[in-house]
């Protein structure tokens, strides 16, 4: 007699056995005490792991898991919030070193400050002291812009 | 929201949808936890666990790719990674678990009860497998538990730890003969 194997017995045990083969191993098992005492056992099997009333998870298994979410996420959130920091004061940088770069000529080329007057590097300084001004507003202005943004996003993840 | 799919339901727990992730909690939370119970053997681990693992599919949401599988078999599999690592850093601090250590909660005896006798017989049955169960190899373990629990086929099983089919198969029929062996030699004991 050919026995079906042990993964054909599985299969047909728990209903994954296609239609015409569950048929076969049906007829099969009728008449073959060892196979049918396989699938015995497994039932056996599986009837002893079968849930029972201390399988219930814990009540407060949600507010716990809430919880634990709730003290790792500001760890992460706050990583990412201060890569997306990082773009407006990289931008905020980059307009201050253009100023830099510019500005103490400009003023000059405008005649808006006369380098005898000052001195030979009056202009350079003035320069410097609006670029530095300059880069606190465009800092502040693309923060506040982003504030809000900022703040749902880490109230949507909390 | 309940009737949702789980697909569906994982997107918004991506987005950060508290109310989602209670429903899919909700879905998953008995049998997650009846498969962790029956890996750990004991009731507080099988909680602690539990939490580990809904945790982790929280923040890994955003990286589950729908095209990779669905989400039932990767949070199966997310709590067999968490009972798999647990486990290891359990047995490296204790490198033998004794039968005689293994912890079941059984249930109250009611004097009088008409079925004591059965349901104790029925608990002792129990009891005698998930303590064989426990010193089986763990490969071995979560195949019976996972299929046994009628929660996942053997495809989805084989979704959630990466070994195919046929392997799962085999490793389930190795785990009954280990399982008979010892359940037959507790008899022979008892006698």
């Amino acid at each position: 007699m050919t026995h079906p194997s042990p993964g054909a017995l599985l299969e047909l045990h728990f209903g994954e056995a296609p239609g015409d083969e569950r048929e076969a191993f049906e007829a099969h098992l009728r008449g073959c005490r060892e196979c049918a005492s396989f699938v015995q056992e497994l039932g056996r099997i599986e009837r002893a792991l079968a849930g029972g009333p201390d399988d219930a998870p814990p009540r407060d298994g949600l507010e716990r898991v809430l919880a634990r979410v709730a003290a790792v996420r500001p760890a992460r959130g706050r990583r990412a919030e201060w890569a997306v920091a990082l773009v407006p004061s990289a931008l905020a940088l980059l307009a201050g070193a253009w100023a830099i770069r510019a500005g103490g000529e400009r003023l000059t080329t405008l005649g808006l400050v006369t380098g005898a007057s000052l001195g030979p590097v009056s202009g350079e300084l003035l320069g410097l002291s609006l670029a530095a001004f300059g880069l606190v507003v465009v800092g502040a202005l693309i923060t506040l812009a982003l504030a809000p943004v900022l703040i749902l996003e880490s109230h949507g993840r909390s | 929201m309940t009737t949702l799919p789980d697909e569906a339901l994982i997107e918004r727990v991506a987005r950060g949808d508290a109310d989602a992730f209670s429903v899919l909690y909700r879905r998953y939370e008995r049998p997650v936890f009846a498969v962790l119970l029956r890996l750990g053997g004991q009731r507080a681990l099988a909680e602690e666990w539990l939490q580990e693992t809904f945790t982790r599919v929280w923040l890994a949401a955003r990286s589950h790719d729908p095209a990779r599988g669905r989400v039932k078999p990767w949070i199966y599999a997310i709590a067999l990674n968490t009972a798999r690592s647990e486990l290891g850093r359990k047995r490296h601090r204790t490198p033998h678990v004794s039968l005689d250590a293994v912890e079941m909660d059984l249930p109250d005896a009611v004097a009088g009860e008409p079925s004591l006798a059965a349901r104790l017989d029925e608990t002792r049955r129990a009891q005698a497998l998930a303590a064989a169960l426990l010193e089986l190899p763990d490969y071995l373990r979560e195949v019976v538990v996972l299929r046994c629990s009628r929660e996942l086929s053997f495809a989805e099983i084989a979704e959630a730890t990466g070994s195919p089919q046929g392997t799962l198969k085999s490793r389930f029929h190795r785990a009954l003969l280990a399982l008979r062996a010892r359940l037959g030699r507790g008899e022979g004991d008892g006698r």
